[in-house]
């Protein structure tokens, strides 16, 4: 028993090498059993807060990345919406796509206020596309140079929006009158509307320029002028344009066509 | 006795290098040095080798909390925590007794040898568990290869740091 004993303190280091190591390779063992791996869930459990501290740093450093994700991300199902509310409207079902852009240049309080985004040719940016964010639309490419393109915001008095009341389908025609950056006037809708206040209005989709169906704002005002038969609405926008980052520049698979037809229809 | 803060101290600091920058998930590539490992070499030498044990245990455990690794790191430095002697005598003099060894006072290059020898057995260890098998003997090569390269290249930049600093 003694001479147990001894042996016992004598290779203390050992015993102990062999019970610490026999322990970890169980760990090693049950870890991969994954069903019952309840060292897992404790792991998870009690890293939680380390784990959180740890995202909420790096996610500092990764938001690029993370923001490229959700652009992406809203890309294609801004995609996926525009093409499901202008099914009618897709020749040959070439669905919508949109290219993602950032506003490098904006200006909201001039007359014709002008916005500048980092896409161009190369990106496959045309003349009279139109631009909007998953709140509504922005305005339109006026022109593109290689890598950059200039847009007519919707802030700008030379601007002429097809539009319609969401719930009556009643057409109108808008337009900034310069009064405020958050607001637009919708003229041209006929009385049989019956507007109330708070009613929403979308684009037409009545031209190769927007789909139909974005949204645009919401009616904060009707007036209706002296022995005339249209409301004037004003129309308080989703999108605020003092506040733009991202956009989507739309591509219209038809447009070309509309284009054509509405030329020809011109020219007869 | 000011021995015990400062290795708590390179305990908390290179725990959190391990976990904030050194983490193959955050880095987004396939290894990153374990730089951790410095701290089974800090661990002093005249300490009762059942400390050390000990000692290399809890550091498994923690880094193995770190990577979600269930035991693997355990595992490989309770192992290095008890050959730990036998890589001194094989390094610096083997007329030295290895508790007798300050790695403060040994030159840079002899200490880098250290560091090289301890990596590399520690590192083949964690991606051997990290298999199980020997099966996928070319995979388990090229990351013991690869992993240990980082470390010994983070480690080096540890340690002249800090020598430098002295």
């Amino acid at each position: 028993m003694q001479k147990l004993l001894n042996s016992i303190l004598r290779n203390g280091t050992l015993l102990l090498f062999i019970l610490l190591f026999g322990l970890s390779l169980r760990f090693i063992a049950k870890n991969h059993n994954y069903q019952r791996s309840s060292l897992l869930a404790f792991n998870n459990a009690i890293s939680a807060p380390f784990l959180e501290a740890r995202y909420t740093f790096f996610s500092f450093f990764k938001r690029q990345v993370h923001n490229e994700q959700l652009v992406a991300e809203n890309q294609y199902l801004l995609e996926q919406l525009i093409t499901i509310n202008n099914q009618e409207f897709l020749l040959d079902s070439i669905p919508f796509e949109v290219i993602p852009a950032q506003v490098i240049r904006n200006s909201i309080q001039l007359k014709h206020n002008h916005l500048t985004l980092n896409v161009g040719e190369k990106d496959g940016v045309k003349k009279e596309m139109g631009v909007i964010t998953a709140n509504g639309i922005v305005g339109v490419i006026e022109n593109v140079s290689k890598k950059t393109s200039g847009v007519i915001s919707l802030l700008n008095i030379s601007l002429r929006i097809n539009a319609k009341l969401k719930k009556s389908n009643h057409f109108g025609s808008l337009y900034w009158d310069s009064e405020s950056p958050n607001s637009m006037v919708l003229s041209d809708v006929p009385l049989a509307a019956k507007v109330v206040v708070g009613d929403t209005i979308v684009t037409g989709g009545m031209s190769a320029i927007f789909p139909a169906e974005i949204p645009i704002g919401k009616v904060s005002a009707t007036e209706v002028p002296l022995n005339d038969n249209y409301y004037n609405l004003r129309v308080s926008l989703f999108q605020d344009m003092t506040n733009l980052n991202q956009v989507y520049v739309v591509y219209f698979p038809s447009a070309d066509e509309i284009k054509k037809l509405i030329n020809d229809i011109e020219n007869e | 006795m000011n021995r015990l803060p400062k290795l708590i101290l390179w305990f908390l600091v290179l725990l959190f290098v391990q976990a904030f920058v050194f983490d193959p998930v955050l880095l987004g590539i396939p290894y990153a040095p374990f730089v951790y490992v410095l701290l089974l070499i800090f661990l002093p030498n005249d300490w009762a080798p059942w400390i050390v044990l000990l000692s290399g245990f809890f550091i498994g455990i923690c880094v193995d909390f770190i990577f979600f690794s269930g035991g693997i790191h355990t595992a490989a430095c309770v192992l290095i925590a008890y050959t730990r002697p036998l890589f001194i005598r094989a390094v610096f003099s083997d007329t030295m007794a290895p508790q007798d060894l300050k790695i403060e006072h040994e030159s840079f290059g002899s200490l880098f040898q250290y560091v090289i020898l301890i990596v590399l057995v520690h590192h083949f260890f964690v991606f051997l568990f990290v298999v199980g098998t020997i099966d996928r003997l070319e995979w388990l090569l090229g990351a013991w290869f690869a992993n240990s390269l980082l470390t010994i290249l983070a480690s080096a930049f540890v340690l002249i740091l800090t020598r430098n600093s002295k």
